[in-house]
Formats: C-alpha cells, sequence, structure tokens
C-alpha cells in the first residue's frame, strides 16, 4: 500500500463524508441520506479517477534531473492533497443542491 | 437548524485564546491518537495477524477517519464554530508529525524488514497495478513508510473526533 493509494481512497470516501454531514439537519429523512450517499459515492468515484488520471499523465513529464522529479512529485502529491479537500466541499455543495430540491 | 444554545457555544467557542487552546489540544490528542495506531498495528503483528490483514484494517481505519474528520469540518464550518475547525487543523497537524517521524518505525514493525529509501517518486512508481496481482497480494507487500505515516495520521485525526469536548 503507497501513499498514493491512500490518498486515492481518501478522495473517494471525502464526498461521501462531505454529503451525510450536509444532510444532517436537513430533516429530509431516510431519503435525504439515500439521496446524499448516492451523490457522495457518485462524486468520489469521479474524483478518485480523476486525480488518478491526472496523476498517471503528470508524472509522465515528471522530466530529468533528482531535483525537478522531487519537485514534480511534490507539487503532484501537494495537489492531491488540495484536491481531496476540495472534493469534500463538492460532495457537500452538490449534496446539499439536490436535497434541497426534494 | 441552530439552537439559541449552540449560537451560545459557538459564540464562546470563537475567541482567540480558544481556538488556539483547541488548535493544540487538537494536535495533542490527535498525536497521541496516531502512536496508539501505529503502536496496536505494529502490536497485531507481532502476536501473528498477517501483513495483509492488518495492511487492509490500517487503509479501512484511515479512510474512515479521514471521513470523520472530513464529516465533523463540515459541521464545525455550518455551524460557525471556529474552535471547533481548530481542533480539527490540530488533530490533522498532530497526527502527520507522528506520521512522519514515525512512518518508517511503523512500516517496517508491520513487515518486519527494514523499508527502502521512501521518497514521493519511489512511492508512485510502486503504487497499486491491477496487472501485477490480485488486492490481496497487493495488500500482502504491506505499507511503506509514507503510507504507514499517512495511515496512522489520518486515522489518529478521525480518533480524535471521540474526545472532541469543549471544542
Amino acid at each position: 500500500m503507497t501513499l498514493w493509494d491512500l490518498m486515492t481512497a481518501l478522495c473517494a470516501a471525502m464526498p461521501v463524508a462531505g454529503a451525510l454531514a450536509t444532510v444532517r439537519g436537513a430533516q429530509k429523512g431516510w431519503l435525504g441520506y439515500g439521496i446524499a450517499i448516492i451523490v457522495g459515492v457518485l462524486i468520489g468515484v469521479l474524483c478518485a479517477w480523476a486525480m488518478r488520471a491526472t496523476g498517471t499523465r503528470l508524472a509522465g513529464r515528471s522530466g530529468a534531473g533528482p531535483d525537478k522529479r522531487r519537485l514534480h512529485f511534490r507539487l503532484l502529491y501537494v495537489g492531491a492533497a488540495a484536491w481531496i479537500i476540495l472534493a469534500l466541499f463538492i460532495g457537500s455543495w452538490l449534496a446539499g443542491a439536490v436535497i434541497h430540491r426534494i | 437548524m441552530k439552537t439559541g444554545s449552540n449560537r451560545g457555544d459557538s459564540a464562546a467557542n470563537n475567541g482567540a485564546k480558544q481556538i488556539g487552546v483547541c488548535l493544540a489540544k487538537g494536535a495533542a490528542v490527535g498525536a497521541v491518537s496516531a502512536v496508539a495506531v501505529g503502536a496496536l498495528a505494529v502490536g497485531a503483528v507481532a502476536v501473528g495477524a498477517p501483513v495483509a490483514a492488518v495492511t487492509g484494517v490500517l487503509g479501512v481505519l484511515a479512510v474512515a477517519g479521514g471521513a470523520a474528520l472530513g464529516y465533523d469540518v463540515i459541521g464545525q464550518i455550518k455551524s460557525s464554530n471556529w474552535a471547533g475547525l481548530a481542533y480539527d487543523v490540530g488533530s490533522v497537524l498532530g497526527g502527520a508529525a507522528v506520521g512522519g517521524v514515525g512512518g518508517r518505525a511503523i512500516a517496517e514493525g508491520i513487515n518486519g524488514v527494514p523499508s527502502p529509501r521512501w521518497s514521493l517518486g519511489s512511492d508512485w512508481s510502486l503504487r497499486y497495478n491491477p496487472n501485477l496481482g490480485s488486492p490481496g497480494q497487493w495488500l500482502g507487500t504491506g505499507p511503506n513508510p509514507g503510507s504507514a505515516g499517512g495511515a496512522a495520521a489520518a486515522a489518529g485525526a478521525g480518533a480524535a473526533q471521540v474526545v472532541k469536548s469543549g471544542c
């Protein structure tokens, strides 16, 4: 298990957490929770896929030289961490938008 | 809907001093929790648990911990409880400090062999590849220093949510 794999799994889980946190207190009952989980899982799969695909594309351009390569991967992992945090808010915002329509 | 009592709690929780106290408290609890998670994982292997199972459980705990943290972060932002958010940030920092310092020890304790030199580049090149084997075989390779530290940090930050009173 690598840090990148762990970050991918976190990226998939964060939108679900964000969606569930948004539905809490919205008084939409089990339907609300069900919709939040569906929205969260969909966004989570998309975010994890996007992170992995972007990583694959960017890692191929890491260039020559150890210093350049180190900086490249540092930026890649920091960007992935920022993306994970963003995924949390995307899940929360989208779940909120869907739930307020029901 | 926010109650009057909650509004009062939030107001009381949003002073600069309280935010600082909660940040420090979160860092301490996150660090202690991360140490506990790492020690439990290493201890489980020492008493005979398979490396694949311990690695899998560590990964699940990390994801659950990260999700619990994310859930709480959204709740704290929605209720404008900045001290509570500071506690969350502190728990991540504390867990990350322990994970950064102790990740190699956790990985080597689980794998039972010294870990090779770790870098973000080497981490990337060893990421999961379904063409190289099943997920069970992949988990059997154990964590590397980065993932062991990251898992302890995330699980520790999540566990810190359990003892969040006062923030």
